[in-house]
Parts: C-alpha cells; sequence; structure tokens
C-alpha cells in the first residue's frame, strides 16, 4: 500500500498514483495521497474526529472518486483533515459501495506544516485497474 | 501563410496562420469538427505541453462547436479544455461542460486603485501586508472571514456582489465596475447541492490557496504604455499603489462542478448520446433539462465568486482605513475592475453575417471587449474593457485593454502568464524561505499560509508575462496599458 506523485503528468495540477494489495488498501492510500496534498505528514495527523460515510457508486472508479470527494468536502465544510481509518468495499448487482471511517484533526496551521489546498478530483487521465499485485489508481487531483 | 510548425512537441500538421496564430486543421483527428487554433509566437509555442494541442483538438470534436476551438498564449495542460481554452457553442445544438469552465467557477481578477504613491505607503507597508495576511484568511480549508448561514448563502448565490452591499460590505460604485455588474443573469440555488453550500458557507471572503494571491502592486512611470487609456482606467500617479486579487468561488463552485462533472458522466452517452474523446469534456446539451440546470447553478457559483471578491475588497478597504487612518473614499480606493477567467457566458456573437446567441466557455481566459461594446462601464467606453493579466509574485501582472480585434476570437484574451513548470519540479528547484528571503531582498514582501505553496509559485515555474502580453497584443486581441510590479504578496 503506497502513493507517489507523478511529477510530469501535469503542470498547474498534482497528480499521483496510489496502489493496494487489496481494494481497502489502494482507498486507504489514495485518501492519504490526497490528504498529503494538503498537509506534508498525514500519517502525523491526530485521531481525534471520526466521521463514518455510506458511499455508493455504479462503479470502481466513481467509488474512489465519491472517497477521495468525501476527504475534500469534510475539509471545507468542517475544516476537517481526515485519513482512512476503515473501510470496507462491496459490490452488488447495482454497483459498488463501501462504509469508511474516516479519523482525523481540524485544520491547525500552527501544529500542523499545510501545503495546497484541493479543489476536486478531476478525470482527467483517471483510472482504476487491477493488477497482478491488487489494485492501481492514478488520479489527477484540481489545486 | 501556410508554414508548416518546427518546434520540437508541436504537431506536425499545424499551420501557421499569422505571426501569432497557429492552426491545427480539422482533418487532423477524426471527430474534430472544426480546427483548433493558437495564439503564440514560436517560443511560446515550441514551450506549450504537447497536451494542450491535444487537448485544444479534443475540445473541436464537441457538438454545435462554432468557428473553431482556440487557446490562448498563456495556454497549459489542463483537464478537459486546455487552461487558456475558449470555445463557443450554438445553444440549440451545442453542449455545455464542466471541463471546459474549471472546478473554480468564476476564479477572477480584481484590480483596486489608490491615490497613494510608493513613497506615501511604503513607511507602512509591513503593518498593511499583516493586516492584510489576518484580515483575509488564506490557505488550505481558509475560513471563518463572515459567519453565514446556509440560507445566507442561497440567497449570495442569487444576488451575487449586490448582496455585500446591500449588507454594507462595498460600494454601490463597485457593481457597475464588475463584469455582469456582480450578478450574473439565470443563476437558480435550487440547482446546488446541500453539500456546496456546506463547503462554501464558511468561505465567503477568502483567498484559497495554490496560484490564488493578493498583491499591493505599484503602476511606474515606465511601466505605462498608453498613459491616456490608464487615466481613463484612473491609473494617473507616479508610483501609484494599486491592489491585485486572484480568487474564485471557493469550495461552492467546486462542488458545484463536481455534482455536473458525476451527473453527467452518467448521462453524457446513455440519456443524451454524447460521445467525448476524454471524460474531462463530460457534458449535456445546452438545451436539456440537465444541461440548463447546470447552466443555473455554475451561474450560482459565479455569484458567489464575486460575493467572495466584493468581501475581500472591503477588509482591503478596512486595512488601509485602519493603518493610514484615513476614510477608504479619501485614500482613493475604486474598484478598476472585476473581471473571470473561468466562465460559460451567453453571449451575442456575429458570424458569418449573422448575430447568434452563443455560449461562450472560458478556462483561463478573459473576456475582451472593445471600446463602444455594450456592456462597458460609461467610463471606459471609449477604451474599452480593463483586462487583468495576472503575473507571477516576481514579474509582475499587466492590466490591458480589450480591442475590436478580439470579435474575431468571440471577444476573449489570455488570462495570466501561465504556468511552464510542474508543481513538483518547482518544489524541488526552489526552497520557499530562501525565496521569500530573496523576494524581500528585492523589495517584494511576502505572506504565505505555506512556504511550499510559496516556492511552487516561483517566478520561475510560469512563462514571461511581457511574452504572453506582447503576443495577445500583435494578435489584436488586446492592448497594453500598464504594467504592475509588486511590492508586497500574499499568497494562500
Amino acid at each position: 500500500m503506497s502513493w507517489r506523485f507523478l511529477e510530469e503528468k501535469t503542470t498547474a495540477d498534482v497528480a499521483f498514483r496510489a496502489d493496494g494489495r487489496t481494494l481497502e488498501e489502494l482507498f486507504a492510500s489514495a485518501a492519504d495521497a490526497v490528504v498529503g496534498t494538503m498537509v506534508s505528514d498525514p500519517l502525523a495527523l491526530g485521531r481525534r474526529e471520526s466521521r463514518t460515510v455510506e458511499l455508493s457508486a455504479e462503479s470502481v472508479e466513481m467509488l474512489l472518486f465519491e472517497l477521495l470527494q468525501t476527504i475534500i468536502f469534510h475539509k471545507d465544510a468542517q475544516r476537517l483533515l481526515l485519513r482512512v481509518d476503515e473501510v470496507s468495499t462491496r459490490q452488488s448487482p447495482a454497483g459498488w459501495s463501501c462504509t469508511a471511517t474516516l479519523r482525523g484533526e481540524i485544520i491547525d496551521s500552527r501544529r500542523q506544516d499545510l501545503l495546497t489546498d484541493v479543489k476536486a478530483v478531476t478525470l482527467q487521465g483517471y483510472r482504476v485497474a487491477r493488477t497482478p499485485g491488487g489494485w492501481e489508481a492514478e488520479v489527477v487531483l484540481d489545486v | 501563410m501556410g508554414q508548416e510548425g518546427s518546434a520540437l512537441g508541436v504537431p506536425k500538421d499545424i499551420r501557421r496562420l499569422s505571426d501569432v496564430l497557429w492552426e491545427i486543421p480539422a482533418s487532423r483527428a477524426k471527430g474534430m469538427r472544426v480546427p483548433a487554433r493558437i495564439y503564440a509566437d514560436e517560443g511560446l509555442l515550441s514551450r506549450m505541453d504537447d497536451g494542450v494541442f491535444e487537448q485544444a483538438a479534443n475540445v473541436a470534436t464537441l457538438p454545435g462547436i462554432v468557428g473553431a476551438s482556440y487557446c490562448m498564449p498563456d495556454g497549459h495542460l489542463g483537464y478537459g479544455f486546455p487552461i487558456g481554452g475558449m470555445a463557443a457553442f450554438d445553444v440549440e445544438r451545442g453542449i455545455i461542460s464542466p471541463g471546459g469552465i474549471g472546478f473554480d467557477i468564476n476564479c477572477g481578477m480584481r484590480l483596486v486603485r489608490t491615490g497613494l504613491t510608493l513613497e506615501e505607503v511604503k513607511p507602512h507597508l509591513r503593518e498593511l501586508v499583516d493586516g492584510l495576511f489576518t484580515r483575509i484568511p488564506a490557505g488550505v480549508g481558509a475560513g471563518g472571514a463572515l459567519s453565514l448561514t446556509g440560507d445566507e448563502l442561497r440567497e449570495i448565490a442569487e444576488k451575487g456582489a449586490r448582496w455585500c452591499v446591500e449588507k454594507g460590505y462595498g460600494w454601490e460604485e463597485d457593481l457597475g465596475l464588475t463584469e455582469n455588474n456582480g450578478t450574473a443573469q439565470g443563476a437558480d440555488s435550487r440547482a446546488v447541492s446541500a453539500e456546496a453550500v456546506e463547503r462554501g458557507r464558511g468561505q465567503i471572503g477568502t483567498l484559497g490557496s495554490g496560484n490564488h494571491y493578493l498583491e499591493i502592486q505599484v503602476a511606474r512611470p515606465d511601466g505605462i504604455a498608453d498613459p491616456l487609456a490608464a487615466k481613463a482606467f484612473g491609473i494617473d500617479l507616479p508610483d501609484q499603489v494599486v491592489i491585485m486579487f486572484h480568487c474564485g468561488s471557493r469550495g461552492f463552485g467546486h462542488q458545484v462542478a463536481t455534482d455536473y462533472l458525476r451527473s453527467f458522466t452518467r448521462s453524457m452517452e446513455g440519456t443524451h448520446r454524447l460521445r467525448v474523446p476524454e471524460k474531462g469534456l463530460a457534458c449535456a446539451p445546452f438545451d436539456s433539462r440537465d444541461g440548463r440546470r447546470y447552466f443555473s447553478a455554475m451561474n450560482a457559483a459565479i455569484n458567489v465568486a464575486y460575493a467572495n471578491r466584493q468581501v475581500i475588497l472591503h477588509r482591503i478597504r478596512e486595512v488601509f482605513s485602519d493603518v493610514l487612518h484615513r476614510d477608504p473614499g479619501e485614500l482613493g480606493m475604486h474598484m478598476v475592475y472585476d473581471v473571470s477567467h473561468n466562465t460559460a457566458q451567453l453571449e451575442e456573437h456575429e458570424v458569418e453575417g449573422r448575430r447568434l446567441t452563443l455560449l461562450v466557455h472560458r478556462k483561463g481566459a478573459t473576456r475582451s471587449l472593445g471600446p463602444g461594446s455594450p456592456g462597458l462601464p460609461d467610463a471606459y467606453r471609449k477604451v474599452g474593457q480593463p483586462v487583468i493579466v495576472g503575473g507571477s509574485m516576481e514579474t509582475g501582472s499587466w492590466l490591458l485593454a480589450g480591442t475590436e480585434g478580439a470579435a474575431s476570437v468571440f471577444n476573449t484574451t489570455a488570462h495570466g502568464s501561465g504556468r511552464s513548470m510542474s508543481r513538483s519540479q518547482a518544489k524541488k528547484q526552489f526552497k520557499g524561505a530562501k525565496l521569500r528571503a530573496d523576494l524581500e531582498h528585492r523589495g517584494i514582501m511576502i505572506r504565505a499560509a505555506s512556504l511550499s505553496g510559496l516556492a511552487e509559485e516561483a517566478g520561475a515555474a510560469y512563462k514571461n508575462i511581457d511574452e504572453v502580453v506582447s503576443v495577445a497584443e500583435r494578435a489584436g486581441i488586446s492592448r497594453r496599458i500598464a504594467r504592475l510590479t509588486p511590492v508586497a504578496c500574499i499568497k494562500g
């Protein structure tokens, strides 16, 4: 489970590749990439605040999109930087869904090394795919 | 002229139409309905991201596009449209696409003049900058400038800057100096999700981050290209101090764009039988329930951005007044203009001798009305619309004027200097603390919410703004009035 920025893929925006042995790991690492765009050390965030979300989408690609958008929504609406603590995904005839517990803390520039605000997940070159080792996603964020 | 492009990375089939205009023919790729035209000189063209050409060509495949898909001289890689992209669509046969407007709906520029010279301001500069940095929240998730209910934000979404003036955050005259008088018609807050309201509720009066900034600038005598036009815009003192800022609709607009991008992705192929070359161009027919609903929501976001910049202007006047112990009116703090560079607007244009109403998408491109155009404030009727082109914090910015020649490109010109280096590259090459020290040594005071973010915005990460505005002038789509150089910069 890891993520890294793709330096040459964008000029004004931020691109990253995330992976995981399972879909759940991919979701957690992709969420960390979004948080890691906004704060220098996502792992150092506290766990004081918690939110549980239920999300659904027609495809696994759009389910990840919904999860990442949820992270961005909480950053603006509640000034929270949240990481994925637990997530479970399900596939049904209607599509995909997940339950995620997000934990983190209030934005505080005195305690966090804040970087760049993320506006949105774009669909430019957006990709979620199975790999021999599990799952991988490429995402471009508008910042 | 028909000359082929020769620069590295530039498509082989690109044709040179003039000194500063290039064309990718519609025959280049299957599905292109019109050519793609790019404003650039050879230098700018050769340094453009390869993806710009592909994105401009992709836009040319969209249904109902009129004339050509255009890219301005500050063009660079975007999502869907290139940044710097412009396309006009027939309102009956054409589409509307969030990827042609941007997530930051009505991201734009506002320029405010003062009756002060640099000499008068210099002794107070530190106090002014600290005051502005405190009163105008900037950076990741910045909020708390105004405390609003959801209903109040929905009211703002329908009234725009007018709401602010009614509540005392500005002067009546500010509205007439804002594009669309500060209120986009056709906004309907019922087309906006609860999530967008929640995201935006605490963010009116905030700057944001990334390339958003607020600068105290100086119009130096050697930077005035047209003294008469500059005077018409209120720039007529030697070393006159002005304030320029760049921001948009914050989380409200970002969520509106996201909501409809998601919705169009679902409805495009099934309901509307539309296929696009890439997901970033997800769209709906403009003349459909989906298209009209997005247009209403987008206009709501346009209004939120006008209100955001209006409240920021109010804070600027408060800070200057507090520090200099004079009324903002006495300080001559009048607006020059407020103009967007991320919108789709219904406009009338003449096409092949016929007057048509078109939906003009501008994404990182500025409206540029020539002298005598309807919609101009009376004071600017003879000189044309002020076009505010933001540059990097190191090199300065430009105040331009719209020209009659811009009619050939649906009254459009450039919006900024345009990035030439990725954010990661910039962070590797520059260190925020050293950059800040260097700039302060050069007389540019810096306050930044993030030093890392500051490094991403280093001047060398951008194209040469003088080259960009020179190309726009040679193309006849705007002309240079005054170069504005920063003495203080607040970065989100």
